[in-house]
């Protein structure tokens, strides 16, 4: 089936050209909505709801010239994951006061191990983690700019705030990842048998 | 960013890594799909009458916002202030006569010095005569001519000036009140005295006034027992 006839069929109410789109674009979503969301959980969520949303805006595709299917459901899909995390009022509008200011702790035990933890040699699920662990203003923006390729402009529109407070919740979320993927670098570290 | 952080991280890493990474197993997610297709809802949780009211996107920075704000405030606080200043000019007054005393009646009479006038000792010979040209002594203020006898004419010619100097001070002697006599006599000093202007003093107005502030009331008669 090429993707006109998948389309039309979609919009028709075609379950198993529904089934078939959701199996094609499933997994790539999945890891989206895992990167933008806190736990599993709330990313399964997210998924469902977005997919149903997916289904019921694919008529606007038609109009997008400029932007192929992969784009345009990838692009669909952003927009609603975004305006779901800051849904969650309770969650989205928690004062962040970190500081990209970094306290080095004094240690005069000489005996301490000090490796040099490479903070780029990471893999995925590590990195998946410490995303997920940011706070959702900082997550969102990090995920939008640094990983999706939006720019500031962008995210501030699709955010509903200024450009200001892009910039400061994109500092401290650089911070905050950074840290985190330190942590549990070592905690990886420590756990690994000697 | 701030310095004393050093950001370590390889964005650049980080988008490769995640951008089109994929999980899997998630096929098995239809079947929860189709029980939550029917309420499933697109619309956010938003409120949906902020969709109505038109949105202005203007980008000002904190930094331009409160000075901004400050200027406004001392700038309201500063007009009410000036509000309650009068700045207009006044209306000229009207001229006022000023309350100048008139020297004139204040002129206190001019006392002068008495002229001490020195008595003007004529010393002349007994023998000298003198005789006077009168007609031309009245019509015209000539020196009169003294002839003077054979004796002693040194004398004479030293007492001459002081004959001449009597002669025109019994000329003289109708406007002058001083009477010089030839002989030695005494005299006294005369003080000229002149005579003090009455000035006439200023009638002030005066008011009327009821000596009685009971004029014209009738007291009631006491009864006394």
């Amino acid at each position: 089936m090429s993707q006109a006839e998948l389309i039309s069929a979609c919009l028709k109410n075609d379950k198993t050209a529904k089934k078939q789109l959701f199996e094609t674009y499933c997994n790539k979503l999945a890891f989206i909505s895992a990167r933008y969301s806190k736990n599993p959980t709330q990313a399964e969520q997210v998924l469902l709801q977005g997919f149903a949303c997916l289904f019921s805006n694919l008529s606007q595709f038609k109009s997008q010239h400029n932007m192929t299917l992969d784009e345009f459901i990838k692009h669909e899909f952003i927009s609603f994951v975004v305006k779901y995390i800051k849904g969650i009022r309770n969650e989205y509008y928690v004062a962040s006061t970190v500081k990209a200011v970094e306290h080095k702790e004094r240690t005069y035990d000489l005996f301490l191990d000090s490796k040099f933890i490479d903070v780029n040699n990471v893999n995925q699920d590590v990195l998946l983690k410490s995303i997920q662990a940011l706070v959702p203003s900082q997550r969102l923006i990090f995920n939008l700019h640094v990983i999706d390729n939006y720019t500031l402009a962008q995210a501030s529109e699709l955010l509903d705030s200024s450009e200001q407070s892009m910039k400061a919740n994109l500092e401290k979320a650089r911070f905050n990842l950074q840290k985190t993927i330190e942590r549990n670098l070592k905690l990886s570290n420590d756990e690994q048998p000697v | 960013m701030s310095s004393q952080f050093s950001y370590e991280l390889d964005e650049r890493q980080i988008k490769i890594l995640m951008q089109d990474a994929e999980l899997d197993g998630h096929e098995a997610l239809w079947s929860k799909f189709e029980s939550l297709e029917p309420n499933a809802n697109c619309k956010t949780t938003s409120v949906q009458i902020g969709n109505y009211i038109p949105k202005f996107n203007v980008s000002i920075s904190r930094s331009v916002i409160v000075p901004v704000l400050f200027i406004v405030l001392i700038g309201g606080l500063s007009a009410m202030l000036f509000s309650f200043v009068d700045f207009k000019k006044k209306e000229t007054i009207d001229k006022e006569i000023p309350l100048v005393a008139n020297p004139e009646n204040f002129k206190k009479p001019e006392v002068t010095a008495a002229k001490l006038v020195k008595p003007v000792e004529v010393k002349t010979a007994p023998i000298a005569t003198v005789s006077v040209n009168t007609a031309s002594m009245t019509n015209t203020p000539t020196t009169p001519t003294v002839t003077v006898s054979e004796p002693k004419k040194e004398e004479m010619a030293k007492t001459a000036p002081i004959t001449t100097v009597s002669a025109a001070v019994i000329k003289e002697s109708d406007n002058a009140k001083v009477v010089s006599k030839n002989t030695s006599t005494q005299t006294t000093p005369t003080v000229i005295k002149k005579k003090k202007k009455k000035v006439a003093a200023e009638e002030l107005p005066t008011i009327k006034t009821v000596t009685n502030l009971n004029e014209g009331v009738s007291e009631p008669e006491l009864d006394l027992k």
